[in-house]
């Protein structure tokens, strides 16, 4: 039995790991049967936006296994098409637009996961535990630092 | 007299195995959850899958090994025997939704899903089970027919497992006793 165990213990890793509860809007930073941090964030609306013809966004938190790609300090938010329509703004043509860049929403740090997803602060923490986002997680301050501190590039993120 | 001794030392020599014997079966029935709990890491170390222990009262979601998910049950009702037995997820049920027949309604290219009287709904509700082949169901609810073998847990940790879980999503439960 210790072979299996042993064979188990090497499959699951020594690494800490994301766990996303967006039915809960629960975050659990765990490592092996550790629960290092457990934290209240939001997550996706589930809200859908039309634009214009064939311009259609789903704000929701995919289901899926992530990765973490980068870890930002002082992230700088690239504002999408969507964040424009939105808000009945014309999004500006250039991609790389002065108008596009907001310093100021992400927080003091940022996990990026794949597909433009990520952990990021946020300028509304009364609001945390609702499901809110256009798909990314947000977090409080003090659960952002710590999660930021206790994962590196590849760590595995759960999201449910 | 011998007799009468006799009789003593086979009772306490039965006193003694009989825990011997359990502690024996409990160890066969985790080397036969870590086994099988191997097999399903190693085939696809990001799937979610579901281990039920009872006698922890504890249902465990989990992927590739590790813990996502601790939750507690309410109460239990397993299928006879009492090896280590795998299921899979058939589906989920919601009682006291209307059925949209095969087109579906949709909005934005995702089903739309609407309960009994017309409000839009999303995900499993309160009363939803989830139902695993060939006769078991995970319940948020207490009120599951009794002759069923059932876990019940808390109706808001059904909602997350529900989130969690797909078709053909594995349950182990260990050592499940008769209902």
């Amino acid at each position: 039995m210790e072979a299996i165990e042993q064979r188990l213990a090497i499959l699951r890793g020594s690494d800490p790991y994301i766990v996303i509860d967006t039915t809960q809007n629960r975050l659990t930073v765990r490592q092996g049967d550790d629960v290092l941090r457990n934290a209240i964030c939001a997550t996706g609306s589930g809200k859908v936006l039309l634009g214009g013809p064939g311009q259609m966004w789903n704000f929701r938190t995919p289901k899926r296994v992530f990765r973490v790609q980068k870890k930002v300090k002082d992230p700088v938010w690239k504002k999408p098409i969507w964040a424009f329509v939105e808000r009945n703004e014309q999004a500006p043509v250039l991609p790389w637009s002065f108008e596009r860049l907001d310093p100021n929403t992400l927080g003091a740090f940022a996990l990026e996961l794949e597909n433009s997803y990520a952990i990021h602060g946020t300028l509304y923490p009364t609001l945390l535990g609702r499901h809110l986002t256009h798909g990314c997680v947000r977090l409080g301050d003090d659960d952002l630092e710590a999660a930021y501190r206790y994962v590196e590039p590849g760590t595995v993120v759960y999201v449910f | 007299m011998r007799h009468n001794r006799a009789l003593t030392l086979a009772i306490i020599s039965l006193s003694l195995l009989a825990p011997t014997r359990a502690f024996g079966d409990t160890l066969e029935q985790k080397r036969s959850a870590l086994a099988w709990e191997l097999r399903h890491a190693e085939g696809d170390k990001d799937a979610y899958y579901l281990l039920v222990s009872p006698s922890d009262g504890v249902l465990h979601l989990k992927a590739g090994g590790r813990i996502l998910l601790d939750i507690d049950i309410q109460s239990f009702r397993g299928l006879s025997g009492r090896g280590v037995t795998p299921l899979k997820l058939q589906g989920i049920l919601h009682p006291h939704s209307r059925e949209l027949g095969p087109t579906r309604g949709r909005l934005g290219g995702r089903a739309l899903p609407l309960d009994f009287i017309g409000r839009l709904t999303e995900g499993a509700r309160e009363a939803s089970r989830l139902y695993f082949s060939p006769s078991f169901l995970l319940a948020g609810d207490a009120d599951v027919p009794r002759h069923l073998p059932s876990v019940v847990v808390t109706p808001v940790n059904l909602k997350t497992l529900a989130a969690a879980v797909d078709t053909h999503t594995p349950i182990l439960l260990i050592g499940s006793p008769a209902p």
